[in-house]
This record gives C-alpha cells, structure tokens and sequence, in this order.
C-alpha cells in the first residue's frame, strides 16, 4: 500500500482514468460472449463457410473487432504511453473512439447477420472512424515514442495494416451493394490476412515483448532475435498480401515459410522469457498463453501444408479459425485475465486506503470454468470443420459461449473492485 | 541471485541506499527491484529511481508485503520509497 503523501511526477501523469481502458475491456467481455452465442446460431454454417454476409461472418466480426480490436485498444491506450514514456496526446478522443467502434461494431454485425446494407455500411463507417482516431493517436504516442524500438517497430507495422484492412473493409462493404469488385474473394483474404495477421498478431507480438518477460518476471529479450522476428512477421505479412493480389500460388507459399520463420523467432524470444523468469508458478493465464502458442504453431503449420497445395479438408476455414480463436482469442483472453486486476491495483495505488491485492480483485473459479470450456471449444470446433459436422461446432460454441460467460463474472469482480477503490478515494 | 547479477545500480545518497535504474527497458527495472527484495529478507527499506512509472510493480510489492512511497522527482523520472511492512 501506499505509505505517505504522494508526489506527482512526469511519469506518472502518463496514468489515464481508469474508465478508458475498463470502458473498452467491459465492451470486450460483452462481444465475447455475443461472438460466441453467434457462432452457436451460425453453426450449421460454419464448416462449409467460404466467405459472405451471414451470422458466421457476424461472429468472425464481433470476435475481430468486438473482442480482439477493443483490448487491444484499451490496452495501448493504457500500457503504451507507460512504455513509451510520452503521454496521450488527448484523452477525449480515445472516450470518442469507444463510443464509435461500440455501438459501430453491433450494428455492422447485425447488418452482417441479416445482409442489411445500411447496417453494414452505417456500423462499418462508425468502426472505421473509431479505428482511425486510434490509429492516429497511437501514431502521435509512438512518433514521440523513446526507448523500447523493437515494440514501437511493432506498433507502427500494425498502423500500416489497420490503415490497409479499414480501408479494405469498407470497400467490400460497398461492393456488397454496387458491386463493383471483380474478385471479392481476393480482397477478402487480403483483408483477414491485414487484419488477423497484420494488425493484431504484430501487437500480440510486440506487446509480448513487454508483458511476457513482465508476468514472468524475466530478463530482457535477446535484442539480434527481436529485430529478426519483427523483421520476418512484417515480411511474411506484406509478403502474404502481395501474393494474394497478384493471385500467386508460389508467393503464398514463400509467405507462409517466411511467416513460420517469424513463429520460430517469436518462440524462441518468448523460450528465452521462460528460461529467465523468477517467478515459478506463472499460473493459469501462462496455461491459456501456451495454449495460443500451440494453436499458432498449429496455424503456419496448416498454412504452410494447404500453401503447398496439399488438401485438408475445409483447409481453409480451420486456418483461419485455428488463428482466430485458437491463437488469438486464447492470447488475448489470457492477457486480459492478467491485466485487468494489475491494471486496477496500479489505479488504486495512487488512492487513500488500502489498495487490494490482485489475488482480492481476481477470481480463479471462473477463470478455471473459461479456460477449460474455451480450450474443449477450439478443438471440438475445429473438428467439426474438418468433419463437416454441426454438432461439434454447436458442442463446441456452447462451451465457448458458457466459457466466455464465466469470464464476464470475472470482469464483472474485477470492476467492482475497481468501483469500490475509486469510490473510497 | 546474487545482487550484482541482478538489474540496477546503487548509488550512496542523503536518504540512504538508492537503487537507480533509469536506463533500463520494462521489464529490468522490476526485475532489479523484486530480485533485491527477494534475495535479502532482512532489508528494510530502500529508494529507487526509474525513468517509469512502474505499473506492475505495485500489486507484486502488496503481494510481498511491501509499501511504497512516491518522493519528490525530476520530471520524466520516478522516485519510491520502498519499505517493508512490520
């Protein structure tokens, strides 16, 4: 606890409210759970699903940018003037960015789930206005950024793609009612390979580089192979979009085996964490953690096979849902889990009265039920992609979706925690 | 782990002992500090200077059973008291 007066400083002005990181994680935990009870409705759908409006489209969206895109804005918001030692350049607009990508990215996935055009086209307009005045005050903070280069690297490469995929977006949005694209469907893997790959595996990744060594308590990470696996992941990214415009088979191919190369970087940096760590017991988010890892290995593992030209049945979509909610959803989860009782003891450090502990503000039975129902989920879905079979699919978006609920009771513990502190301030 | 291993400089100051690690990337600093803790159950107190305002070190500190004080500072630097609590 804090003892004595306490004196502001520089850096510590670099702390926002605590609303504006909790506002876009509460907004999280609400669309997991929708993502899941949409995946549930759409499951019937989703082994044969080869692209188009509809409720699985809805799910991938709500899950991308309800779930995925709103932590990590919450998070950068929070960590990455902390870490770059410069402040925000304004709070306002990172409230007015959450209020256009929320309700943006309910009323796009309604549009989506029933093909209603002026939702889409409304919601998506809202979501990329929202993701634009990120992008921009994420750019000002890294552009005035000092020290950690290899995670401001990281940063920038995922602006370069969230311009890319917004703009990618909003095209396919059009062509749903002016039609105007020739081959949608190529735009619509440039699209999920910006957004899934470009945008958030690059902040996964560079965020990794401080909050993996940071839970774990390690020493810092060999700088050669930190350079080398930004270095891959950007090209194996640019690589893979160029290959998908120009309709190449073999390009695919050298962007998968660059992408895997950046993998194996990543996973050695992250081995070196683990050698050097202090604390021992890393917990259950560390199980959810390497659980992510393996489904990303799993992931450029398919991807590298199905590039070769080798068939698996429903290749693709069980590549895309292997790095969807096997790898990211289940990194981002176990951040989330981790984060979010750090984040209200760092707030409450600066109050009168006791601050609580992590382990008062955290709750472990409902993170035991999500981990165990969100890991039965993944597999059991990916088989029925590969079976071609509803039932797994349903099995497994009811554990998803009751998993996700049991990680909403723990949000819901973790703010009342945090209202508790800010009310005995 | 011993402490000259560790992450940090002690620099001799008015107010006794002082840990500075300014010049070091998230997560050293709290390494330094954690390890120090760790490796001398019987240290009382000591002061530490970083150029961050460390975020996660807090709960770890409650967790170990430590108080913190934030002192008068530079700008662009933060100074803490560490105490261990009776």
């Amino acid at each position: 606890m804090s003892i004595g007066t306490q004196v502001l400083t520089g850096a510590r002005d670099r702390l926002l409210p605590a609303s504006v990181p909790y506002a876009f994680f509460g907004a999280a935990c609400l669309y997991h759970l929708l993502a899941w009870a949409a995946l549930l409705r759409g499951a019937a759908l989703v082994p044969s699903y080869a692209g188009g409006p509809g409720p699985v489209l809805a799910a991938i969206h709500l899950i991308t940018l309800g779930v995925l895109a709103l932590t990590a804005m919450g998070a950068a918001y929070q960590l990455l003037p902390v870490a770059s030692r410069e402040p925000l350049w304004r709070v306002w607009p990172a409230r007015l960015s959450f209020w256009l990508a929320v309700p943006g990215v309910a009323l796009l996935a309604w549009g989506m789930d029933g093909v209603r055009q002026w939702a889409m086209t409304a919601g998506g307009g809202m979501v990329a206005a929202g993701l634009v005045i990120f992008a921009l005050l994420i750019a000002s903070n890294l552009y005035r950024a000092r020290g950690l280069p290899v995670v401001i690297a990281h940063g920038w490469a995922a602006l370069v793609a969230l311009t890319a995929l917004v703009t990618l977006g909003l095209v396919l949005i059009g062509n749903y009612a002016a039609g105007y694209l020739g081959d949608p469907g190529r735009y619509a893997l440039a699209h999920m390979v910006l957004g899934i790959f470009g945008f958030m595996t690059l902040l996964a990744f560079g965020f990794s580089h401080i909050l993996i060594p940071m839970f774990a308590l390690s020493r810092t990470l060999p700088v050669r192979w930190a350079w080398a696996e930004f270095a891959l992941s950007a090209l194996a990214v640019a690589a893979a979009v160029a290959a998908v415009a120009a309709g190449s088979g073999p390009g695919m191919a050298l962007a998968a085996t660059v992408g895997i190369a950046a993998v194996v970087a990543y996973f050695r940096l992250m081995r070196a964490a683990m050698r050097t760590r202090m604390r021992k017991r890393l917990g259950l988010a560390f199980v959810l953690v390497r659980a992510a890892w393996g489904f990303l290995g799993l992931t450029m593992a398919l991807g590298l096979v199905l590039a070769a030209g080798l068939q698996v049945p429903n290749g693709q979509t069980l590549f895309w849902f292997l790095a969807l909610a096997g790898w990211l959803l289940t990194f981002l989860t176990a951040v989330l889990q981790r984060i979010m009782p750090f984040l209200a003891t760092m707030h409450a450090a600066g109050k009168s009265g006791r601050p609580p502990l992590v382990s008062e503000l955290s709750s472990a039975l409902p993170l035991q039920v999500h981990a165990v129902l969100h890991l039965a989920a993944v597999p059991l879905i990916a088989a029925g992609i590969v079976l071609e079979m509803a039932l797994p699919v349903q099995i497994g978006a009811a554990s998803g979706l009751v998993g996700a609920g049991a990680f909403g009771v723990f949000a819901l513990k973790v703010f009342a925690g945090l209202r508790r502190i800010t009310r005995s301030a | 782990m011993a402490d000259d291993t560790l992450p940090g400089q002690w620099r001799d100051t008015a107010e006794g002992p002082e840990l500075d690690l300014r010049w070091l990337e998230p997560p050293e600093p709290m390494v330094g500090i954690l390890g120090r803790i760790e490796a001398d159950p019987h240290r009382p107190a000591f002061t530490v200077r970083l150029s961050r305002d460390p975020v996660h070190l807090f709960a770890e500190l409650m967790e170990r059973g430590w108080a913190w004080q934030y002192l008068p500072a530079q700008d662009d630097e933060v100074r803490l008291r560490l105490e261990r609590k009776k």
